[in-house]
């Protein structure tokens, strides 16, 4: 007889033990209203990737049973990858729009989100003798904008816009630079979007989505 | 009950006094505030400092702003701040904290003045001057927050950023403020002028 059976160790040190091992829990044994759903969709240099982790009251939960966990980009379903640590990844290439994200369960309330991505800009730099001038295209959305400068010749500065204008201008004064000789500028223009909200018609239950992309173009400019 | 009867007691003290200036040696005290224009006053705000701490002017000791043409006095406010106004052609004097017949003596010289102007149509101008830093500041009631911008160098201009703005089917009203500073020991020196642009209606997508 196992030492479990024979009551050697309570159950929730085996619960405890059964999800350090597999890094996560199996859904079936978490209630819709128990779940957390984190959304992440980000580039790091490696073209854009999707990161969506399912976390219940005891850490994360792994899709099993008869629970299905899907995410449709543009209506097609992502090859979804359960990661080692209890996550979920998919490549999204140069997808921009909203992933539709659902967990459909026959025990249970099904689930089922829009989680948006922001697009990635096309960022262009033209220096003159006066300012730095930036332009874009503009892109609808409700992601914010963060305009980022570069460079070994001035300390770094940072712009959180208010409105996707796909302009913007810095003059040479306004960047406090720290040599008197020109360099190489990365200039960077960052849109982010995170939300944290319930998941509309479910009692309990949440989750949270979370995008960011950076465009860089280098320019050669200075004091 | 220990705790709690610190605490009342804690409540119930006194505030410490200030102490007047004329209990320390003048050769410890000192003088911070600002010397400030904006197109058509100058005032001065002062407090008299025995080392770091605050200390209200007191005993034998008078304030007073020494000018070309004569003498102003301070009035003292209710937290020992000292303020005395003239008219902004006042460019150069000296704050003079006095005591029988010795004195302490801090000359200043404010900054180049401003004169703002608008053009093209977000860029505010003003001639540029070697003295001074340069700072611009842009309010309304359509941004959330104040912009601030400091300029690492005199250039003369400064221009107004849509994108700076929240989009807006009507056009909002900015006060872009200029200002031309310098330190002079604890005392700040500033030239300060505001101009008014309507900017807008900001177009763009959402947000």
């Amino acid at each position: 007889m196992a030492d479990a059976e024979k009551g050697r160790y309570p159950l929730p040190m085996m619960w405890a033990l059964w999800g350090c091992v597999l890094r996560g829990f199996p859904s079936e044994a978490v209630a819709t209203r128990d779940l957390d759903f984190r959304v992440s969709s980000l580039d790091e240099g490696q073209g854009m990737r999707l990161e969506l982790t399912v976390v219940g009251p005891d850490g994360n939960v792994l899709v099993r049973g008869t629970d299905e966990l899907s995410v449709l980009a543009a209506g097609e379903a992502l090859p979804l990858q359960e990661t080692e640590d209890g996550r979920y990844e998919a490549p999204l290439s140069e997808f921009e729009g909203d992933l539709e994200i659902s967990m459909e369960r026959e025990e249970d309330d099904d689930v089922s989100f829009l989680a948006p991505v922001v697009p990635l800009y096309e960022l262009e730099a033209e220096a003159s003798d006066e300012r730095l001038l930036l332009t874009w295209e503009p892109a609808p959305g409700e992601h914010t904008l963060t305009l980022g400068l570069e460079g070994v010749c001035t300390q770094p500065v940072a712009r959180q816009l208010a409105a996707d204008t796909g302009s913007y201008s810095l003059s040479r004064a306004e960047l406090p630079w720290v040599t008197t000789a020109p360099c190489a500028l990365a200039v960077t223009l960052e849109a982010s979007y995170s939300s944290d909200s319930l998941l509309p018609g479910v009692e309990g239950g949440s989750y949270s989505v979370s995008s960011w992309r950076t465009s860089e173009v280098e320019v050669e400019w200075g004091p | 009950v220990g705790t709690v009867m610190w605490a009342l007691l804690a409540c119930q003290e006194e505030p410490e006094p200030v102490p007047l200036s004329a209990e320390f040696y003048l050769e410890v005290l000192g003088l911070r505030g600002s010397v400030r224009s904006d197109g058509e006053v100058v005032q001065a705000e002062v407090n008299v400092l025995a080392g770091d701490g605050w200390v209200r002017l007191g005993g034998a000791d008078e304030l007073t702003l020494l000018l070309p043409d004569g003498e102003q006095s301070f009035t003292e406010l209710a937290d020992h701040q000292l303020v005395a106004q003239l008219p902004s052609a006042e460019l150069e004097g000296a704050l003079v904290l006095s005591r029988e017949d010795e004195a302490l003596e801090v000359p200043f010289s404010l900054p180049t003045p401003l004169t703002l102007s608008l053009e093209d149509p977000y860029r505010v101008r003003w001639e540029p001057a070697e003295r001074g830093k340069i700072s611009v500041v842009v309010e309304g009631m359509c941004l959330d927050s104040p912009l601030r911008r400091p300029l690492s160098f005199d250039q003369g201009w400064y221009e107004v950023q849509p994108a700076d703005v929240p989009l807006a089917e009507e056009a909002c009203e900015l006060w872009v403020t200029v200002q031309r500073a310098e330190q002079a020991g604890r005392l700040l020196l500033q030239q300060v002028r505001t101009i008014s642009l309507e900017m807008g209606p900001v177009m763009g997508v959402a947000p």
